[in-house]
């Protein structure tokens, strides 16, 4: 990187540190530090809400996705606003009134004590992995991309955000949210400036989204009801909907945001803000990926975009098979190029009908024969390297920046990089924190301690989840289908998790025997259907939460009824 | 609140009544939709 890039991102880091402590208010009391006295202004929460969700793995991961299958993984969020909706009726005032620091500390008002601890217990262990990962996808995609040590890229990406993190709580997390995302949503607009800037000048960007439209990148809807297709219409609005109310409703790293609210009214304005924005910001970023895929049409890329795995196979004894497909895929692209003009050209007013249709086609079979050489090198590279997962959309986003940005902007998306990555560990480490303090140790290890005591074991709490993160952001990096497992593995809870808060707010008999077999009932069936049928993930969310609330519920009448008459609006 | 029902938006006195807000979120999301479709039908 050029040192103006550089000094970009390390202004960056200085500024969301100094942030970060600057806003840090009144800390030395639990309260403070992790619900900054439920004071907070519902866009600042709002922000920080969306902040959390967006990670790095969103803006490499998906602008890659939008490349290489265009807008239809935008139907992944259309169940988002309607569970806004819900959550902001149902559990939003009840967290408020109850006045607690976590979800699962309503559990045990409800139920009892060990729906409480397993739930508290499986949120630690996912989202402390998960945590782990989300460092290890952009430090091992950063490092590969500029030749960095994984290592240092993964404690750049840590270090500070522990830092902040430990010492100024979720008001420090909040707050460099705020900044975070305005360089997020900043660096995708500049990027996508730049590709439209970066088309022929005798290509519109219209005639540029018509290209990509004939190879159907265009087309974000998908209504066909095939459960094995991981992003359709139904899948989005139904298993996104559970997918949704579960995440933003019984995940401690997104109810810390808006428990840290200074009302409900706050609290559910700023999970309205997600219910507005969401979609729109989605496409953004899905859009970026298109507007790549027409940017490369005229401006030659790689064939693969990974390039220590290009070097990799061009020193191991089948560089001359590799060589030869290069050279097969130059001709390719040049052939699609020439298809892609014509089909600009075509589109001219006066062209007949005829030219349009012949166009089309000859561009849909040149892409054809681009997508099928670069097939075949990936195939090569799998069988070459030992990463047998390995998904080469994720370094075309990356690839594109640092190859074909100007000086200045190549910093602001690195920036933008680490603030998208920071800005969800950050919340991730400030909730694991509470949940270390509040549902395990103040509730079971240590109860009658001063705020003081507490608010130092939260931020070695902060800072060992931290360290754990890091640790296993090291050998995630390492492990390609570990960072599969690991989202794998978080899906099995999520369903489940939402059906125990389905029993607790929706089902009067439900008790704390019901929530607690219903809850291990839905796990193993989300893990049964994930390993012995081709269901797509966002539809195990719905399994599991139907499988808890129909056997909580019948477990709890076998046993009696409910045990705990708790009034939430505490 | 296990034994009782969530209240209704609005019914407590510091809570306003957001099912305006609601519906404009959902009236919302429809047009993002169309607009989603439109343009998959004009650039397809």
């Amino acid at each position: 990187m050029h040192w103006i890039d550089w000094t970009i991102v390390v202004g960056y880091l200085v500024w969301i540190v100094s942030t970060g402590m600057r806003l840090s208010r009144q800390t030395e009391k639990l309260e403070g530090y992790f619900l900054a006295n439920r004071s907070l202004p519902w866009w600042a929460v709002g922000l920080s809400v969306m902040a959390t969700q967006l990670s790095a793995i969103t803006l490499v991961g998906t602008t890659g996705q939008g490349y290489a299958a265009g807008l239809g993984f935008v139907q992944f969020y259309f169940g988002l606003p309607l569970a806004m909706i819900i959550l902001s009726v149902t559990l939003v005032p009840f967290y408020h009134r109850a006045k607690v620091y976590t979800a699962y500390e309503y559990l045990e008002r409800r139920f009892d004590v060990k729906t409480r601890l397993v739930t508290a217990l499986l949120f630690l262990l996912s989202r402390g992995m998960a945590c782990g990962v989300v460092i290890a996808a952009p430090s091992v995609i950063l490092s590969v991309i500029f030749g960095w040590n994984l290592t240092l890229t993964i404690l750049a990406f840590g270090v500070p955000t522990i830092f902040y993190t430990m010492k100024g709580g979720v008001q420090a997390v909040t707050w460099a949210d705020v900044k975070q995302m305005v360089v997020i949503v900043g660096g995708l607009f500049a990027a996508a400036i730049a590709l439209i800037l970066g088309l022929p000048e005798d290509v519109s960007v219209g005639a540029a989204l018509h290209t990509a439209g004939a190879v159907g990148k265009m087309q974000a809807l998908d209504f066909s009801f095939d459960t094995s297709n991981p992003y359709t219409f139904w899948s989005g609005l139904i298993g996104g909907l559970f997918l949704s109310l579960s995440y933003f409703g019984c995940d401690q790293s997104q109810v810390q945001r808006y428990l840290a609210a200074k009302s409900v009214d706050h609290a559910r304005h700023s999970l309205l803000m997600s219910a507005y924005w969401k979609i729109p910001l989605q496409v953004l970023v899905l859009m970026v990926g298109v507007l790549m895929f027409t940017y490369f049409l005229f401006n030659q890329g790689p064939m693969l975009f990974k390039n220590t795995h290009v070097a990799a196979v061009q020193a191991s004894d089948r560089a001359g098979e590799y060589n030869a497909l290069e050279q097969e895929y130059n001709q390719a692209f040049v052939d699609r190029r020439v298809a892609a003009r014509a089909l600009v050209a075509s589109q001219a007013d006066g062209m007949p009908a005829a030219a349009g249709a012949f166009a089309r086609s000859e561009f849909v079979r040149t892409d054809e024969a681009v997508r099928d050489v670069r097939a075949r090198a990936k195939a090569l590279v799998i069988e070459t390297t030992p990463d047998k997962s390995y998904n080469d959309t994720n370094y075309v986003f990356p690839t594109f920046v640092t190859q074909h940005l100007p000086v200045g902007l190549v910093g602001l998306i690195v920036a933008a990089i680490f603030a998208a990555a920071m800005s969800s560990v950050a919340a991730e480490l400030n909730s694991l924190a509470t949940a270390s303090v509040i549902d395990i140790y103040r509730r079971h290890l240590k109860k009658t301690a001063d705020d003081a005591h507490y608010v130092v074991v939260s931020r070695w709490a902060t800072l060992f989840w931290g360290l754990f993160a890091c640790f296993v952001a090291t050998f995630a990096a390492n492990m390609g289908s570990l960072i599969e497992v690991v989202n794998k593995y978080g899906s099995f809870f999520y369903g489940s998790i939402l059906g125990v808060f389905i029993l607790a707010l929706g089902v009067k008999r439900a008790n704390g025997h019901g929530a607690f077999i219903g809850l291990i009932s839905g796990m193993l069936a989300v893990g049964y259907v994930a390993t012995n049928t081709n269901t797509a993930y966002l539809w195990q969310n719905v399994v599991g939460a139907v499988v808890v609330t129909v056997v909580g519920t019948l477990v709890s009448i076998a046993t009696g009824g409910p045990a705990k008459t708790t009034r939430a609006e505490g | 609140m296990s034994q009782s029902p969530p209240e209704p938006a609005g019914s407590h006195p510091e809570e306003s009544n957001l099912s305006t807000t609601y519906i404009l979120v959902l009236a919302i999301e429809v047009v993002v939709i169309a607009g989603l479709y439109w343009l998959g039908r004009h650039f397809g």
